[in-house]
């Protein structure tokens, strides 16, 4: 039952995001019928086309919003609608709760990563008369899960923190930017290249990616294991501060 | 007191906004001390360089979405959490409600649009470049008509769709398919049409393409349909306001 609340409570957003993503795919992929080969540069191949219009990092700034917003939720957002003593009042423990939400929420971030995967290699031989292999969306698909583990994680904190919908969801969209806005203070880009969230998501740790945008370098498991665990520190983190919270 | 019930709804999200805002401003220009001329542009103005970061970069994005994020709110919200009949019990009716939220999001808004308009020039000055004040008062006044756009878009939204965090993801996908429809379309060929170019002139004439200052006339055409389509968002959501029977 805790799986069918969460799932009841976060639908309207993975629907509204999935319904979002959906139309963009097929709108590009109609579009590429006729629009593509690009009358303005006829030699960019379809493979850096599909990049600039699902990976390239505005792209990975929108998917970082739908994570976002996907995070959050929480007893802190029923407590300022009144409903958390019923929740509370059920036979689970608060940790139950936050590990039903978190994985609902996982599920449904996953959920949306699959539009692209299965709607562009699969769509384009028929709406744009074109390939794109499905090994390169699946591969893309990871990086911005990688990252979007991490930034629905900060969602789901900063809704664990504040009890104002909004407050918590100003946070959650303010947080790519103010991460931005350090990491650039800090030099970031010239001494960790590696921690420029819409860059990797974008592929650009993939020093041989070409003018066709394909990876081809393995995947860089060891940043994105360090993505793993500061996003299990912040889902731990959630958790302790759900537990220890009276009311 | 409506006005001051308003602001004290909107007034974290504004705060947070401007809090960013500023920080990215601040670090974009410090940051030019170091990393400009760009290495593969030597010849770059500093003027486009600026343009690029703050006008055409991430101010830009983080000005849409949290224009639309102060639309938010209201009485769907306040039905949400119980609030709703101590609001409605008020002598006024729906629309007093509504009005005083739009104008103090709107106000709010266009504030937001002053910050690049002081922290460029002045961060500029500390770093020993210069960033004319009347350009950045011209992109100020086309991010604070545009920016209208957005804020009635969200105002209607808070009112059309019920959950904060539904209104919340609809308001945010506003923008996104406004953007994806004027570049995937055939709106394409004419950038006047979107409000993602007039606001910084990107793919316009008034935008002087070298030093991306905002030479020539600006397209006060585009600018007056902006303020039309945003009074008829608000119309709209004035209309819905009313036929609510909570």
């Amino acid at each position: 039952m805790l799986w069918y609340k969460a799932w009841r409570e976060s639908r309207s957003r993975f629907f509204l995001a999935a319904g979002a993503v959906t139309v963009y795919c097929l709108t590009v992929l109609v579009r590429a019928r006729s629009g593509f080969p690009l009358p303005q540069n006829p030699r960019v191949p379809y493979s850096a086309f599909i990049w600039s219009e699902f990976y390239a990092p505005f792209r990975a700034v929108a998917f970082s919003f739908i994570a976002l917003v996907l995070g959050l939720g929480g007893l802190q957002r029923e407590r300022g609608s009144g409903t958390a003593p019923f929740t509370l009042a059920l036979p689970v423990g608060r940790g139950q709760l936050v590990a039903t939400r978190v994985f609902v929420g996982l599920a449904e971030l996953i959920g949306v990563l699959l539009i692209p995967i299965v709607v562009v290699p699969g769509l384009s031989p028929v709406l744009a008369h074109q390939t794109y292999p499905a090994s390169q969306s699946v591969q893309y698909a990871a990086l911005f899960l990688s990252w979007g583990i991490v930034w629905f994680a900060g969602g789901l904190l900063w809704s664990v923190l504040f009890r104002g919908d909004f407050t918590a969801a100003t946070a959650a969209v303010l947080t790519p930017f103010a991460y931005m806005a350090v990491y650039g203070a800090s030099r970031g880009d010239q001494r960790f290249p590696v921690a420029n969230p819409f860059a990797m998501m974008s592929g650009g740790l993939d020093r041989s990616v070409g003018g066709r945008m394909l990876l081809t370098e393995p995947l860089p498991w060891d940043v994105m294991l360090v993505l793993a665990v500061v996003a299990a520190a912040l889902l731990a983190g959630v958790w302790r501060i759900t537990a220890r919270q009276s009311f | 007191m409506l006005y001051y019930k308003a602001w004290l709804e909107s007034r974290v999200r504004f705060l947070a906004a401007g809090a960013v805002l500023s920080l990215y401003c601040l670090t974009f220009i410090q940051r030019a001390r170091i990393d400009f001329p760009p290495v593969l542009e030597p010849m770059l103005p500093y003027t486009a360089h600026v343009w690029r970061g703050i006008y055409h970069g991430l101010v830009a994005i983080v000005f849409v979405v949290m224009a639309g994020l102060l639309g938010l709110g209201g009485l769907e919200r306040e039905r949400e959490s119980g609030s709703c009949a101590f609001t409605l019990a008020l002598p006024v009716n729906r629309l007093q409600l509504l009005w005083p939220r739009v104008v103090v999001a709107m106000f709010e808004m266009a504030t937001l649009t002053v910050i690049p308009l002081i922290v460029v020039p002045w961060a500029s000055a500390s770093i020993g470049r210069e960033y004319p004040v009347i350009h950045a008062i011209r992109f100020a006044v086309l991010f604070a008509i545009t920016g209208t756009v957005w804020v009635s878009a969200s105002v209607l939204v808070s009112i059309a769709v019920s959950g904060a965090y539904a209104s919340l993801a609809a308001s945010l996908l506003t923008p996104a398919i406004c953007a994806a429809v004027f570049s995937g379309t055939a709106l394409n060929a004419h950038p006047l049409l979107s409000p993602f170019n007039v606001m910084n002139g990107s793919r316009l004439p008034f935008l002087n393409r070298v030093t991306a200052l905002a030479d020539g006339p600006l397209p006060w055409a585009a600018l007056l349909s902006c303020v039309v389509v945003s009074a008829v968002l608000l119309g709209l959501a004035s209309a819905l306001a009313y036929r609510r029977d909570f």
